[in-house]
C-alpha cells in the first residue's frame, strides 16, 4: 500500500528520536537538521542508514547531498515506495 | 551478530562493575564510530574501555614523539587502523616504478611506529591489517604482476605476519579475514566514506569491535580452556540409546557430513589445546560404544580428557568437569542442540558460554567459527600435550587409592624437577603463564614476552622456572617465580605462580625451598612474599602462613637462614 508523506513523516520522526536516543522528535516538513538537537553529521550517517533499513530503500549519493529539509527528504521515500 | 543500532544501546548501560583497560585507537579515517562501537562492545565482553581517539591521520605526531598526548594518555592497548582505502589513494599517486615495492616502503613505516611504541610505552599493539579486495584495474592477472594494488596489499598483509612473529607486543586483528567472512559490500559504505571518510559500513563495525575485545579478553587471560559436548543430536545424528550404533547419522548416512565437520573442527581445537570433555545423558558404556566401535567417528575415546555419561542434570556434570581439570567455569563452553539443557546451565552456572546452536546441524560449524570462541594470546608447545597430560592425571589419581598414606604414594611418583633461571627458551611459556593463570597466582602480575626478556637480562632479578616430571608424565613447565632484589637483604617474590594440575604433590614446598635457596646463594637474608587478592586467587590466600612465612604489615617474612627445609618429596635436577 503507498504511503502519504505524512505517514512517512511519523515513522522518520520514531528513527530519528531513536537514533538520537529521545523519547521522541517532532519533526515538520520543513524542518532541517540544524533545527534539531544532535543532529549532527556523525548522527546524520545513522539516521540515514535507520531509514534505509526500515523502508528497505537506499539513497544515492547525490540525493544525500541535495534534502534541504525533513520534507524533501520524506518526498523521496514515498516516491521510492511508489516505486517498489 | 548484533546491529550497530542494537550496539549503540550498550552506551547506556552500567559498566562500572568492569575492568578498565585504557586503549588509544589511531586512524587515518574517520574513527568516532569505531570507538563508540569498541566501546559499546566492552560491554558484551565486560570490559570497561576507557578511549583516547586521537585526531585524524596522527599516526607520526602521535606515536613517534615520546611527548603526545598518546603516551601522556599511559595507553594498555593502541589500535592502529590505516585503512585499504586511503592506501590505495595513496598507491595511485605512486610512480609507476616505485609500485613494484609499495609494500616495502609501507611495511617499514609500520615497522617504525612498532618499534617507536614498544620504546616509548608498554601497551600491547592491536594492528589492523587491510582489507584485500578484487584488483580495481588488473582485474584477476594483479595476481601476475607486482605492479597491481591488489598484489601489494597481499603483500602487505604476508609481511605484516612475520613482523609480528618478531614483536611480541603486536597482535594483528585481521581485518582481512573479518571482511572476507561479511564481503567487502557489507564492510564499507562508498557514501559514509565519501560524505565524512567513514571507512566502515556501520553494521561492520561490530564485528571489528569484537575483534579488539577478544584480543584485549585474550590478552588479560580470558581464554576459553575446554569444549564440553552433549553426543546425541550434536555430535553425531540420532539417540545412541535408541537408533543403535549402526543407525548414528556420521560419514555417509543421513545428515551424517554435518557431524562429521562438527566433530572435525572439535578434534582441531583438541589438537590446538583445548581439553574435551562429554557431558551426556546416557548410559556410559553406550555412550562410549560409538568412540571405540563406529569406523567414522573421527573424534576416539582417547581424545576426551573426561567423559560423563550418566542421568544427573547437566550443570552438575559441567561443575563436575571443572573440578576434574581445575579450571574456571568461565574457561568452559558448553554444546548442546537441546535447548532445555542450554538454558539450565545457563541458568545454573552463568559464567559457562553456551552458544544458541542452530537447529539445522548443517550450521554448527559456520556459526561456532563466526564466535571466535577460542582467540589467545598465546601458543606454545605445551598446548599440543594437554590432552595427554590428563589422561596421565587420571592414571595419577588411580594409582594413588592402592598407597596407605599420601606420603608413600607422593614418594612412589618418584618426582623430579629441573630448577633453572629463565632462558630462551621457556620465556613463551613463562609469559604465557603470567597471563593465564588466575588461581594459583599470588599477585596475577601480567607480563609479556618482551617484559619477560627484560627481567631475564636484569640484575635486580632472580628468575626460576621449575617443571615436573614423574614415573606417569612429564607435566612441562609448572612454576614460575620472579625474586626482585628490593634491597641488599631483601627478596620481594614479585610472582610466583603454579599450575593447578600439579597441586598438593609438595610442589610448594620444593618451591619454597629452592627459593630460600636462591636468595642465600645470591647474599640475600630474607624473602618478602605479598598475596594480592583477586575474584580467582582466594586458594593461595594463606599460601605463606602454611609455607612457615611470618605475617608483618600485611606482608609476609621468611628469614632465609634460619630456614629449615619444608617436606617435600621432589628431587631437584
Amino acid at each position: 500500500m503507498n504511503q502519504t508523506s505524512e505517514q512517512v513523516l511519523e515513522q522518520v520522526s520514531r528513527l530519528v528520536a531513536g537514533v538520537l536516543q529521545k523519547d521522541s522528535v517532532h519533526l515538520q516538513q520543513d524542518t532541517r537538521a540544524d533545527q534539531v538537537e544532535d543532529w549532527d553529521s556523525l548522527n546524520h550517517i545513522e539516521i540515514v542508514v535507520a531509514i534505509e533499513k526500515h523502508f528497505k530503500i537506499r539513497f544515492n549519493f547525490a540525493e544525500l547531498q541535495k534534502f534541504k529539509n525533513v520534507g524533501e527528504m520524506c518526498d523521496n521515500i514515498v516516491a521510492k515506495l511508489v516505486q517498489a | 551478530m548484533m546491529l550497530f543500532n542494537e550496539l549503540k544501546g550498550n552506551l547506556r548501560k552500567d559498566f562500572s562493575e568492569f575492568q578498565v583497560k585504557r586503549i588509544a585507537l589511531l586512524g587515518d579515517s574517520a574513527t568516532q564510530f569505531l570507538a563508540k562501537a569498541i566501546k559499546a562492545y566492552g560491554y558484551e565482553a565486560q570490559i570497561n574501555f576507557e578511549l583516547f581517539e586521537a585526531d585524524f591521520d596522527q599516526f607520526d605526531r602521535q606515536i613517534l614523539d615520546a611527548n603526545s598526548e598518546l603516551y601522556h594518555f599511559a595507553p594498555e592497548f593502541v589500535a592502529l587502523y590505516p585503512c585499504v582505502e586511503k592506501l590505495w589513494n595513496r598507491f595511485t599517486v605512486t610512480s609507476h616504478e616505485q609500485r613494484s615495492t609499495f609494500s616495502d616502503l609501507i611495511i617499514s613505516e609500520i615497522h617504525n611506529w612498532w618499534q617507536a611504541l614498544a620504546n616509548h610505552s608498554r601497551a600491547r599493539v592491536i594492528h589492523f591489517n587491510f582489507v584485500e579486495c578484487s584488483d580495481p584495474v588488473f582485474g584477476h592477472f594483479s595476481t601476475r604482476t607486482p605492479v597491481a594494488f591488489a598484489s601489494q596489499v597481499k603483500r602487505i598483509n604476508f609481511e605484516l605476519m612475520n613482523l609480528a612473529q618478531q614483536h611480541k607486543h603486536v597482535f594483528i586483528a585481521d581485518l582481512a579475514g573479518l571482511a572476507g567472512q561479511v564481503g567487502y559490500a557489507h564492510a564499507h559504505d562508498p557514501r559514509l566514506y565519501l560524505t565524512s571518510k567513514v571507512a566502515f559500513a556501520l553494521d561492520f563495525l561490530p564485528h571489528v569491535a569484537k575483534a579488539v575485545s577478544d584480543i584485549v579478553r585474550a590478552v588479560r587471560g580470558n581464554v576459553r580452556k575446554c569444549v564440553v559436548l552433549d553426543l546425541d543430536n550434536t555430535l553425531w545424528g540420532g539417540v545412541i540409546g535408541d537408533d543403535g550404533i549402526e543407525n548414528l547419522q556420521i560419514g555417509e548416512l543421513g545428515l551424517g557430513h554435518a557431524f562429521d565437520s562438527l566433530q572435525r573442527w572439535v578434534k582441531e581445537l583438541k589438537n590446538r589445546g583445548i581439553i574435551l570433555a562429554v557431558c551426556s545423558k546416557n548410559e556410559e558404556d553406550t555412550a562410549k560404544q560409538p568412540f571405540l566401535e563406529h569406523p567414522d567417528m573421527i573424534l576416539r575415546l582417547e581424545d576426551i580428557a573426561v567423559f560423563i555419561a550418566n542421568w544427573d542434570n547437566k550443570a552438575e556434570n559441567i561443575k563436575r568437569v571443572q573440578q576434574t581439570l581445575n579450571i574456571g567455569l568461565d574457561s568452559i563452553v558448553f554444546l548442546d542442540d537441546n535447548p532445555f539443557e542450554r538454558n539450565l546451565v545457563r541458568q545454573l552456572l552463568p559464567a559457562v558460554c553456551v552458544p544458541e546452536l542452530p537447529d539445522d546441524p548443517s550450521l554448527f560449524v559456520p556459526y561456532l567459527v563466526s564466535l571466535n570462541l577460542f582467540e589467545t594470546a598465546s601458543f606454545s608447545e605445551e598446548d599440543l600435550q594437554r590432552t595427554r597430560q590428563y589422561h596421565d592425571e587420571a592414571r595419577r589419581v588411580e594409582a594413588q587409592k592402592s598407597f596407605p598414606s599420601v606420603d608413600d604414594y607422593l614418594k612412589s611418583l618418584a618426582m623430579v624437577s629441573q630448577v633453572r633461571a629463565f632462558d630462551e627458551f621457556s620465556v613463551p611459556r613463562v609469559a604465557q603463564l603470567t597471563q593465564r593463570s588466575n588461581q594459583f597466582n599470588l599477585r596475577t602480575v601480567r607480563y609479556t614476552e618482551p617484559d619477560i626478556e627484560r627481567i631475564r637480562g636484569s640484575d635486580r632479578f632472580i628468575t626460576l622456572s621449575f617443571d615436573l616430571k614423574d614415573k606417569f608424565g612429564d607435566h612441562g613447565l609448572i612454576g614460575v617465580v620472579i625474586l626482585e632484589k628490593t634491597d641488599a637483604r631483601t627478596a620481594f617474590i614479585d610472582t610466583w605462580i603454579m599450575s593447578c594440575r600439579v597441586l598438593k604433590r609438595g610442589m610448594e614446598e620444593f618451591i619454597v625451598n629452592q627459593m630460600a635457596l636462591h636468595a642465600r646463594a645470591g647474599g640475600l637474608h630474607r624473602l618478602v612474599g605479598e598475596y594480592l587478592p583477586t575474584a580467582k586467587n582466594k586458594m593461595v590466600k594463606d599460601l605463606y602462613l602454611q609455607m612457615g612465612f611470618a605475617p608483618n604489615n600485611g606482608t609476609w617474612e621468611l628469614a632465609v637462614a634460619s630456614h629449615s627445609e619444608l617436606k617435600s618429596f621432589i628431587s631437584a635436577v
